[in-house]
């Protein structure tokens, strides 16, 4: 292992372990909706929300750089340029992160000041980080960025993924800013924050998906690279071509003028087709290699993200995302059901597997297999798919016994959430959370000891490749 | 075949990118001006000392805000600025104490807790909390509750109290009235009234 | 729009997406495996979408502008696995030939 792959391997670590704190701090989230008056005025149920929300991006957004690290001295045949920068920037990173969250905890809000909105919370949803810690995570992506641009400098070479890579790296920074502004008009707040939120997780963060995927796929398939590449700008002229103005989704009910109903519900209608299209090259990557691989978690994870992601976002997202039905849908549990397997699907299984992919390389490993793995796989994906199917019930019956019937006010919203139907969507939410939670506990497991060498006699190794 | 060739795919990315982020450029610019702060959509914030509800309209075909006649929040006349400023105040409250990541404004944020949009005009206030409070007035009982909600449950999943001083409370207050006024296509649906089936 | 048809609204354009996944799957594993059964399943799925775009039209309270996307999209939707399939096998044949031609 080079240095950035080195890098890459505390990011992965890093980013294993804010997806421990993502799942314990959802299990929390989920038991306030069935334990009421739960830590009241001491840990209340926005805290525990934050550190979730935040969590799951932080541990999405190290999986995105550690896979950069990993591969850009391989694709780019250089040791990636400022990675003892780069280090350093990745405990800074870290120790931020360890003090807002403690922040959060325990200092949790101040006085209506600009000074609370620097140190505190800054209370805008997924962007909460005081606007200190922000300035870091600008610092940390800007060293990110000088990372990718001297290498490709001093190694004098350029290829078609990173390139895209490179030029996607400069919206991703750019709309980050968006995090730091105080909006008093709410319309033109969420106006903004949707360009951050949207054009992150509906398109730039595609994109940089789906160059880590090539360069995934390159290695645990043989795949070429003329191949990978024509995908994926494909993908990004299929993904874009209807995710940018997907972003007319969230332009329904925000005080935006009425002609969003119509381009948003048209573009956004489209964006399953997509994915579609990788669904199918996902059965044909697996087809043609009959399923053999040296890496099968990683195979199989890549496979769950194109499935995911079509289900999680295509199917889920298509279902509520005309205007007549989002008027009803629009924040409930529905919402929180489409997102979490949306996200699930499109992010958190590619991470995954990239991370086995960076396993069997640094642990030397000839196949990378075994057991428990593939009950973590099992956990993981069943606990989601529970999860979210508890969440669908709910959010069904919040949108017709809240909204379609009972007309919004408060007393609606209390027979909505106390509906035998909610009540018990949340309660299999609940219990799938806890399937959830022993996959990655699993996952933990595996990942530390999955691909090391251990003492075999002789017949006992040659037995283990052959289960391949 | 030029289908199997990356460049070809590679100008269709660039151009297919590049004509919807002109059309998004359009759309934001013509969306900018009908959102802000006394635009098509928005009312300027001295609306706070107007009444405000929210009727179906038949030409459009959908719910709307209806301002109506003077009604001055807290029994007193704002100016521009002296409503800007309190408007600014309550934007504050809101980022500081996360309410968003309980309630929902235009239906975003947290759904732990009711969206707040059309708050300002919950039948709740009147029936519910202005007995309780004793209040003489909406906005009053707004603010008592929010500056001591454990003191006025309406139900068992109750409002954490997030140590509001009064101003901090009237500033909410004040910014819930302004928000109920912004035309939002319609949503929520039919808000306050029940459906029969 | 009734409480009632949002619902059934919402849970027939899920299902008209699912099914589409179900028969590019099937449709998938059917070339590669060589099994007709599988290729027919995967037309009964689509001739299932098919249906659930019908219901759609008929028994759901959406805009007439959004019944003809699902009509429109039901045509495109049957149009990519086939098409993506032949595309990629085309890439891949090509790609060798390439190869193979360098090698030369």
């Amino acid at each position: 292992m080079n240095r950035s792959q080195r890098l890459a391997m505390k990011y992965f670590t890093a980013a294993i372990v804010l997806f421990g704190v993502m799942v314990v701090t959802g299990l929390l989230t989920a038991t306030y909706y069935l334990q009421d008056g739960l830590l009241l005025n001491r840990l209340d149920f926005s805290t525990a929300k934050i550190l979730h929300i935040n969590t799951m991006i932080l541990w999405l957004l190290m999986g995105f750089i550690g896979a950069i690290y990993w591969f850009l001295p391989l694709e780019l045949e250089h040791e990636t340029v400022g990675v003892r920068l780069g280090e350093v920037m990745f405990w800074i990173l870290c120790a931020a992160i360890a003090v807002v969250a403690l922040v959060f905890l325990f200092v949790q809000y101040g006085p209506a000041r600009e000074t609370s909105l620097w140190f505190i919370n800054q209370g805008r949803k997924y962007v909460e980080a005081p606007r200190w810690a922000a300035i870091g995570i600008v610092l940390v992506v800007a060293v990110f960025v000088y990372n990718v641009v001297g290498t490709v400098i001093r190694a004098r070479r350029i290829t078609g993924i990173v390139a895209v890579l490179l030029i996607n790296l400069v919206p991703l920074f750019a709309l980050y800013l968006i995090a730091f502004p105080a909006i008093t008009n709410m319309a033109q707040d969420l106006f903004w924050w949707w360009w951050l939120v949207h054009l992150w997780v509906e398109a730039t963060w595609e994109i940089l998906i789906g160059c880590i995927m090539a360069l995934a796929l390159m290695q645990l398939l043989g795949t070429s690279r003329r191949i990978v590449e024509t995908w994926l700008y494909i993908e990004v002229a299929l993904v874009l071509g209807t995710g940018i103005l997907g972003l007319g989704h969230h332009y329904f009910w925000i005080g935006t003028p009425a002609y969003w109903l119509a381009i948003g519900g048209l573009f956004s209608a489209l964006e399953p087709l997509p994915l579609l299209g990788m669904v199918v090259h996902a059965v044909y990557d697996a087809g043609t290699h009959q399923m053999k691989t040296s890496n099968k978690p990683a195979f199989y994870w890549v496979m769950a993200e194109a499935f995911g992601n079509f289900i999680g976002a295509g199917v889920f997202g298509f279902m509520m995302t005309l205007p007549q039905i989002n008027l009803f849908s629009h924040g409930t549990q529905w919402t929180v059901s489409h997102g979490h397997f949306a996200f699930w699907g499109a992010y958190a299984c590619g991470v995954i597997a990239v991370i086995y992919i960076a396993l069997q390389k640094a642990r030397d490993a000839d196949v990378l297999n075994g057991r428990a793995w593939k009950w973590s796989f099992a956990l993981l994906n069943l606990g989601m798919i529970g999860m979210v199917g508890g969440l669908l019930i709910s959010g069904m019956a919040q949108a017709f016994y809240e909204r379609a019937m009972g007309g919004s006010t408060l007393d609606a919203f209390m027979r909505g959430q106390t509906n035998p139907w909610f009540v018990q969507g949340v309660a299999v939410r609940l219990a799938f959370g806890l399937l959830f939670a022993m996959g990655y506990a699993l996952l933990v497991y595996d990942l530390l000891r999955i691909g090391k060498r251990r003492e075999y006699p002789l017949g006992e190794r040659r037995e283990a490749r052959a289960t391949m | 075949m030029y289908l199997a060739d990356p460049a070809f795919w590679r100008a269709g990315a660039i151009s297919s990118t590049a004509v919807m982020l002109v059309v998004l450029g359009f759309l934001t610019v013509d969306s900018l001006a009908v959102i802000r702060t006394g635009g098509a959509n928005v009312p300027p914030y001295t609306v706070i000392d107007r009444e405000i509800a929210y009727a179906f309209d038949d030409a459009a075909g959908m719910y709307r805000p209806v301002i109506g006649g003077e009604q001055p929040l807290f029994g007193r006349r704002h100016t521009a600025p002296e409503a800007e400023a309190l408007i600014d105040k309550g934007k504050l409250v809101i980022q500081s104490r996360a309410c968003i990541d309980c309630h929902t404004f235009f239906g975003n944020g947290a759904y732990y807790a009711p969206d707040l949009t059309k708050a300002w005009l919950d039948p709740a206030w009147e029936k519910m909390w202005m007995p309780m409070t004793q209040a003489g007035a909406r906005e009053e009982a707004m603010v008592m509750f929010l500056m001591e909600p454990q003191k006025y449950p309406t139900w068992s999943r109750q409002m954490p109290n997030l140590r509001l001083s009064r101003e901090e409370a009237e500033a909410a207050v004040a910014y819930l009235k302004w928000m109920s006024s912004v035309e939002t296509n319609g949503f929520p649906i039919h808000f306050g009234h029940i459906q029969q089936n | 729009m009734t409480p009632q048809s949002l619902l059934l609204s919402a849970v027939l354009l899920g299902a008209f997406v699912l099914l589409a996944g179900a028969y590019a799957l099937l449709y998938c594993v059917g070339l590669l495996s060589g099994r007709r059964e599988l290729t027919w399943a995967s037309y009964t799925c689509y001739g299932l979408q098919v249906a659930v775009a019908f219901a759609v039209l008929v028994a759901t309270p959406l805009d007439w502008w959004w019944k003809a996307l699902v009509l429109a999209s039901a045509i495109v939707y049957q149009r990519i696995p086939p098409v993506v399939w032949r595309y990629l096998h085309t890439l891949h044949l090509s790609t060798k030939e390439r190869a193979c031609s360098r090698t030369l």
